[in-house]
């Protein structure tokens, strides 16, 4: 396995088991994976592969039953106290009775770190994402897609070292949906983050990402890492390139094989 | 004048159906020389509430107080006790079983008892006021207390939010269509509650007005009585609607597209 110099998330032996009363599942078996700091890595795979548990023990969300992960060295629960990580979810969860700057403001007073340049801060967050003129308007006001903008906008107003994207545009339309991937994208490439992005587009992940990690179905493992090595920053006409095209039918190709191999054991060769 | 013609809409049809029951009313015991002491005239009521307004306005200030106090304790108490069932299912076990035995208990059974424990004054009204508001509100908040979006908590775990901040920032606004849902019934049966506790051990409200009334066969005072127990419902009911519309203009159910 390629880990790189500079480690940022380092996943050992990961695995997690759900138990409910007497029924056992088996979500992760035996996980490596390796984030290099400030890179941004796709994870991919088919439903049920793991892939959300995966992102929510990376985030401190769920502890796992098995194996270690450090981010900056430090369990994720420990990270989370230096406000490493910002959190997009599929469904943006934003709260209906609050504006879109309100909304941003959230985790800043949530978390207590920010002093008093709270409305700074979101002035910035909320520009950065494009909708600085709808500050005051309420969730329900705005399309799915501008909503999305602003769940982006509240995980970044921490300014976090690790931005954690579980299928942000998977509720999206196709057209607002490759309109936010190059959203994500250019806020990406102007700063010095790690992301990690959870999809089940294959385009969307070759398109964003240094490195494109794909799970077996579960319990979930990564079968295959394809490193992509295009030129940034990114535009839609690379969409066209030879090279894109083949880094797609790679991936496809990665996908069905590790969907045929199922949980056997397996190290990648990229 | 676009509102008011709005609002018209709501109104005229059922003061038209009033307007026609009153007079088919007001015929029908003229025409058959009803006693008053049996069913007076509305124009018999009209004159009694009228001619002794302050009488009137008076006792229903005290059943106003009653049902107001009762139901502010009773919605306090029954939010405070949801919040510990949702944060605890040892609590909930504990907790909902007796307050199903309170509640299956009749009414009066405990109007009886409180008369035995706190005599005929202000707090065994208001205590059953807080019996006939808290279970539906408690119910209700728990179940509101309990549906929160499971991705905006995770979003708060995620940034280390306080159990505090959970509460009063997530939890709690988003109970509240549950909550008013529950105070559609529990405004109305505060002043039942405060009404039913006149009318047994009371020197004052509406509810002693028409027990005095009812055993003195002096309808006229009882119907005005049950009139302005009424309207009081009526206008209650009304203004929880306006504060629901207002509180929650963020909700699936007031969104206007």
């Amino acid at each position: 396995m390629a880990i790189a110099q500079h480690p940022h998330i380092v996943v050992e032996g990961l695995g997690h088991v759900y138990s409910a009363d007497s029924q056992r599942l088996t979500a992760l078996a035996d996980l490596d994976l390796g984030v290099d700091r400030g890179s941004f890595l796709s994870i991919i795979g088919p439903s049920g592969a793991g892939k959300t548990t995966l992102l929510k023990i990376l985030g401190g969300l769920i502890e796992p039953t098995e194996g270690t992960v450090l981010v900056d060295g430090m369990t994720p629960a420990a990270s989370q106290r230096s406000r490493t990580f910002g959190y997009v979810f599929q469904d943006p969860s934003l709260l209906p009775w609050r504006t879109v700057a309100q909304n941003v403001a959230l985790p800043l007073q949530l978390n207590r770190g920010a002093g008093q340049q709270v409305s700074e801060l979101v002035d910035r967050a909320v520009q950065a994402v494009g909708l600085d003129e709808f500050g005051g308007y309420y969730p329900h006001q705005l399309s799915g897609g501008m909503r999305q903008r602003v769940a982006l906008a509240r995980a970044l107003v921490m300014d976090p070292d690790v931005l954690l994207m579980d299928e942000p545009l998977g509720s999206l339309d196709e057209i607002t949906r490759t309109e936010m991937r190059y959203e994500i994208l250019r806020l990406w490439e102007g700063s010095d983050r790690t992301a990690v992005l959870v999809t089940h587009s294959i385009p969307e992940a070759v398109m964003t990402s240094d490195v494109v990690a794909v799970m077996s179905p579960a319990p979930g493992r990564i079968v295959e890492r394809i490193e992509i090595d295009l030129p940034r920053p990114r535009d839609a006409m690379l969409e066209r390139s030879n090279r894109f095209l083949r880094y797609v039918g790679d991936l496809r190709d990665a996908l069905s094989a590790g969907a045929a191999r199922g949980p056997a054991s397996l190290r990648a060769t990229a | 004048m676009s509102r008011l013609g709005e609002w018209s809409v709501y109104l005229w049809p059922p003061a038209l159906a009033l307007a026609a029951l009153a007079i088919v009313w007001e015929a029908w015991v003229r025409l058959a020389d009803v006693p008053t002491y049996i069913v007076p005239a509305p124009t018999r009521v009209l004159d009694r509430l009228f001619g002794d307004l302050g009488f009137f306005l008076g006792h229903a200030a005290t059943t106003i107080q009653t049902a107001a106090v009762g139901f502010a304790l009773g919605a306090t108490v029954a939010i405070a006790v949801a919040t510990v069932m949702a944060h605890s299912r040892l609590a909930e076990r504990a907790i909902l079983p007796v307050a199903i035995f309170v509640r299956v208990i009749p009414l009066i059974v405990w109007a009886l008892m409180f008369v035995v424990w706190f005599g005929f004054g202000f707090t065994p009204k208001v205590l059953i006021v807080v019996l006939i508001t808290f279970f539906p509100i408690m119910v209700n908040a728990l179940t509101g207390l309990r549906s929160v979006n499971p991705g905006a908590l995770d979003f708060f775990r995620s940034v280390r939010a306080s159990r505090a901040d959970v509460l009063f920032k997530l939890r709690l606004p988003g109970s509240l269509p549950y909550l008013f849902a529950a105070f559609r019934t529990a405004v109305p049966l505060s002043v039942i509650g405060a009404f039913v506790g006149e009318l047994f051990l009371g020197n004052r409200g509406l509810g002693s007005v028409i027990a005095v009334g009812h055993s003195n066969l002096d309808m006229p005072t009882t119907f005005s009585a049950i009139l302005v127990l009424a309207l009081i419902g009526i206008t209650l009911i009304v203004l929880t609607n306006l504060l629901e519309r207002r509180v929650l203009f963020w909700h699936e159910s007031y969104i206007t597209t």
